[in-house]
């Protein structure tokens, strides 16, 4: 019986005492989507493709990203241009099996592939979240190129390494 | 023998041997770059080099030859230095281009800086450029129709080059200029092209030479490689096939000494589009209203089925007859067999569709002339003389072609015999040429030289005087002697021809395509034998005469019985023999044969008459093709089964010399079409009968169980050691 009393007088109150503790200091959520944090510098987010100052691509297909790529979401084709060069006829990521590790940003040789600091890029089709090269590539001003979809994935014309959100 | 330490280990090896040589022996990996075993040493890259005590500098162990008491080490930190300092020599102007070049992942440079190289560059100046192009930034440059160059990244170890020179015998790469400008190339417009150049890509230790079929097409280690055999020609080359999901990436050798020595021809190299192509057969295919349209499996099997039960039921079982073929595997071949024999009942099965004038089938227990090649394909390269008889050897045998110029580079003497030149002949001390067809006319003339002038062995031919007698008669008529006129060879030619003949001390004797399908082969095969009786050669190991078949099983078709006189292993069969493919024909013309199922030959193609073939299998009730792609034969036919390709099967492929070798699947068959032995099966299982195999292997166990000159072959360790599965 003073078990029961002990749950009801002592802990209970006990417990709330750390509610009304935090009732009354500043708001530690913020209100999401209208207010948005700033993220760590180091934060991995979408992944993006660089282009060479001439508009080149950077990547040259060489694999070493899906090699390294734990989750083995990384898919490529190479194929040769009409210059003789070697280029990604078809690259792409399962941004649904990514686990944003940046593995793949470490082992490119080429300072191609990055991550971000996009993170709003969910989506209700799974074949929307694989993302193709075009949907990866920025420009020469480090501009994302398109918006496959209006509503979500990445937004034309944004930096992805410096847009958050 | 020779005592030596290398490493603290000791080792007792042949003088003469180097101590790359002896460390391979004892397990030790000396890394090289220039070194081949089967090329001239010459020492080149520095990167072998070992610690000899006693002698002050560091020796090469590629050339250096071990001696009594000699102590080697490898690993000592003077040598480990060495390597490093010879890589970042060879780094000074090697690009680093790894991540598009296609050697990355299997480069012996890359791996060997891995291992001790440093991971930092001390050179500021700009590196050695190659231009090609003064337009372009890339210096790829296509040297032939296989091949590309990347000289940038040569480390000119000049193995390319010397492969060329003494292996292939040709002389369509070289080295350019000196120094640090050394360069590797083709004289000015005229690309590499011989049927060996493909090995270049495969011998280069860098991506400095490339094949263009696998040129940025995938990663090394993103693909698998699946040990099998080529399927191109009867030389059986070991290959492996580098394959991901369902498509073949390229082919490299899979070094076999007693077959290939570790090279391969651009056909077997190169030749696999096929496998992958967009015209494969991919559904069964029924003819209805003139025109082939697809089928379910069920449906066609059960349609082939009843067809076969009523033509047989009406007009009996020998108005079928099936056509087998050289290029589907052993296990294929003995179920095909085993289907018309025990299922159908009948024993009209051939194979050989390519000629009007078949050999004598051979005995279980006689190897006798017309079995196939007497030698092994080693022995070539050991023999004394060649001669090749009416053969493009390095068309229909590339790597007998090998043997014969490694022959040649031993001291050899090579003769060629053939109605056209061939490129054989520029090794041969002589190259004739007779007129086509007078094959026996001119062989008549070489016997009679040889006779005439008493050049023969008497003592070791084992001819008494009264056959040499007759034999001299047969030839010394003087109808032949007026047929060596029409041959177009003069008697000089012969005489000097009977020189080299009668001075050899072992001669070998290739005989071509030619020969086989000639109309007169026995007597040309017979003339042979009395040739090697007379130069007194014929109980000798390097000598014999030696039959090429065209395909690359077709030795294992004629062990597994594709003959209407014999079954597997050549064994008689006590009643009537059956059909052969001309009495087939015959047969199908006066309408005793109804129904026929060809597996994997195309008599449309090979048939000497083709417009013969083509009426005759028109009229057909039941021309059952079974094939991977739609041939001319197919394009006839009422009904067409997808077989599988050499890929997507296992089984075992006889190759030329008797050496049953293992194919390994490297993928499942392509759409809905089925291995050739699983098809046969099914046929089998819906007439009523007990085909139960679950994998070749099974069918493997019996055909060896059945076949007197296959028993005690095991399916496990077969092409694994050397001497197992090799027909006595």
């Amino acid at each position: 019986m003073f078990e029961v009393f002990k749950t009801i007088f002592l802990a209970i109150p006990k417990g709330l005492s750390v509610t009304f503790k935090y009732l009354f200091t500043k708001a530690i959520t913020v209100r999401y989507p209208e207010q948005k944090l700033t993220l760590s510098p180091r934060y991995r987010g979408l992944h993006y493709l660089k282009r060479n100052e001439d508009g080149s691509e950077k990547c040259v297909c060489c694999g070493l990203c899906a090699a390294a790529c734990p989750s083995g979401c990384i898919y490529m084709e190479p194929a040769e241009d009409e210059f003789g060069q070697r280029y990604a006829k078809v690259y792409e990521i399962n941004e649904l099996r990514c686990i944003f590790c940046g593995y793949c940003q470490e082992a490119c040789p080429k300072e191609a592939i990055f991550l971000g600091k996009e993170y709003e890029f969910s989506n209700d089709q799974r074949e929307k979240m694989i993302y193709k090269k075009e949907d990866l590539l920025v420009s020469i001003f480090g501009q994302r190129m398109k918006r496959p979809d209006a509503r979500t994935g990445p937004s034309g014309g944004v930096r992805p390494d410096e847009h958050s959100g | 023998m020779v005592t030596l330490t290398i490493d603290g280990k000791q080792i007792i090896v042949e003088e003469g041997t180097t101590i790359l040589k002896a460390a391979e022996k004892l397990g030790i990996e000396i890394p090289t770059f220039c070194y081949h075993d089967q090329l001239e040493t010459v020492g080149a890259c520095r990167m072998c080099l070992v610690e000899v005590e006693k002698i002050p500098k560091l020796q090469v162990a590629c050339a250096t030859v071990v001696s009594e008491g000699m102590v080697v080490r490898t690993d000592s930190p003077q040598v480990v230095n060495a390597r490093k300092g010879v890589l970042e020599f060879l780094l000074i102007n090697h690009p680093l281009d790894c991540p598009v070049c296609d050697k990355g992942g299997e480069c012996e440079l890359q791996n060997l800086v891995f291992k001790y190289g440093s991971d930092k560059s001390r050179f500021v100046e700009g590196k050695r450029r190659y231009i090609v192009d003064p337009k372009s930034k890339y210096d790829d440059l296509a040297i032939g129709p296989h091949i590309i160059r990347n000289m940038n990244r040569c480390i000119q170890c000049r193995k390319c080059v010397r492969f060329i020179n003494e292996i292939a015998g040709e002389d369509d790469l070289g080295t350019f200029k000196r120094g640090s400008k050394t360069e590797i190339n083709i004289l000015p417009d005229i690309p590499i092209d011989n049927p060996y150049s493909g090995n270049v890509t495969e011998i280069c230790p860098v991506g400095a030479l490339t094949s263009k079929s696998f040129r940025y097409k995938i990663r090394v280690w993103q693909t698998e490689a699946i040990p099998t055999v080529c399927p191109q020609c009867a030389d059986g080359c070991n290959i492996r096939i580098w394959k991901k999901d369902e498509r073949i990436y390229r082919i490299t050798s899979r070094r076999n000494d007693e077959v290939d020595e570790g090279f391969l021809c651009d056909k077997g190299r190169f030749g696999f589009d096929f496998v992958n192509h967009p015209d494969r057969l991919k559904n069964p295919l029924i003819k209805k209203n003139g025109k082939l349209s697809e089928a379910p499996w069920d449906e066609t099997i059960k349609f082939v089925t009843s067809s076969f039960m009523k033509i047989k039921g009406e007009t009996g079982s020998d108005s079928l007859a099936g056509v087998g073929s050289g290029k589907v595997t052993n296990e294929d071949n003995y179920l095909f067999q085993k289907f018309f024999r025990s299922v159908i009942g009948t024993n009209n099965i051939d194979h050989r569709v390519d000629s009007k004038n078949l050999l004598p089938s051979p005995d279980t227990q006689i190897r006798n002339k017309y079995f196939g090649m007497k030698n092994t394909i080693n022995q070539i390269a050991n023999s004394k003389l060649i001669l090749v008889l009416g053969c493009d050897l390095e068309k229909e045998h590339p790597i007998i072609n090998l043997r014969v110029i490694k022959a040649r580079r031993k001291g050899s003497s090579i003769l060629v015999a053939n109605p056209v030149s061939t490129r054989l002949n520029r090794f041969a001390q002589n190259g004739l040429l007779y007129k086509q067809r007078t094959e026996t006319d001119f062989l008549n003339g070489v016997l009679r030289e040889i006779i005439e002038t008493k050049q023969y062995d008497n003592a070791k031919s084992g001819f008494s005087s009264s056959e040499i007698e007759d034999l001299r008669r047969k030839v010394s008529s003087s109808d032949s002697l007026k047929a060596l006129q029409t041959t177009g060879i003069g008697a000089e030619n012969i005489k000097s021809f009977v020189n080299a003949l009668v001075k050899a001390e072992s001669i070998i004797i290739l005989c071509g395509a030619e020969i086989i399908s000639n109309p007169k082969n026995v007597e040309i095969i017979n003339s042979l034998y009395d040739l090697i009786r007379l130069t007194g050669h014929q109980d000798k190991d390097n000598s014999g005469v030696n039959l090429l078949w065209k395909h690359s099983n077709s030795q294992g078709t004629l062990d597994c019985g594709i003959l209407p006189d014999r079954l597997p292993g050549y064994v008689r069969i006590s009643g009537k023999p059956g059909l052969n493919f001309n009495l087939m024909l015959e047969a199908v013309n006066q309408g005793k044969i109804k129904a026929m199922y060809i597996m994997g030959s195309d008599p449309l193609s090979e048939y000497p008459d083709r417009e013969y073939v083509k009426s005759t299998l028109g009229k057909l009730e039941i021309l059952l093709v079974q094939d991977i792609l739609i041939t001319e034969t197919a394009k006839i036919a009422n009904v067409i089964l997808p077989g599988a390709s050499f890929a997507e099967k296992e089984g075992t492929f006889t190759n030329v010399e008797g050496r049953v070798q293992k194919l390994n699947k490297a993928f499942d068959p392509l759409a809905d079409s089925k291995a050739d032995g699983q098809i046969i099966c099914l046929l089998a299982q819906a007439m009523g009968h007990e085909f139960e195999y679950r994998t070749p292997k099974d069918i493997f166990k019996e055909l060896t169980g059945v076949s007197p000159i296959y028993s005690g072959m095991d399916w496990e360790t077969l092409g694994l050691s050397k001497k197992q599965g090799k027909v006595k």
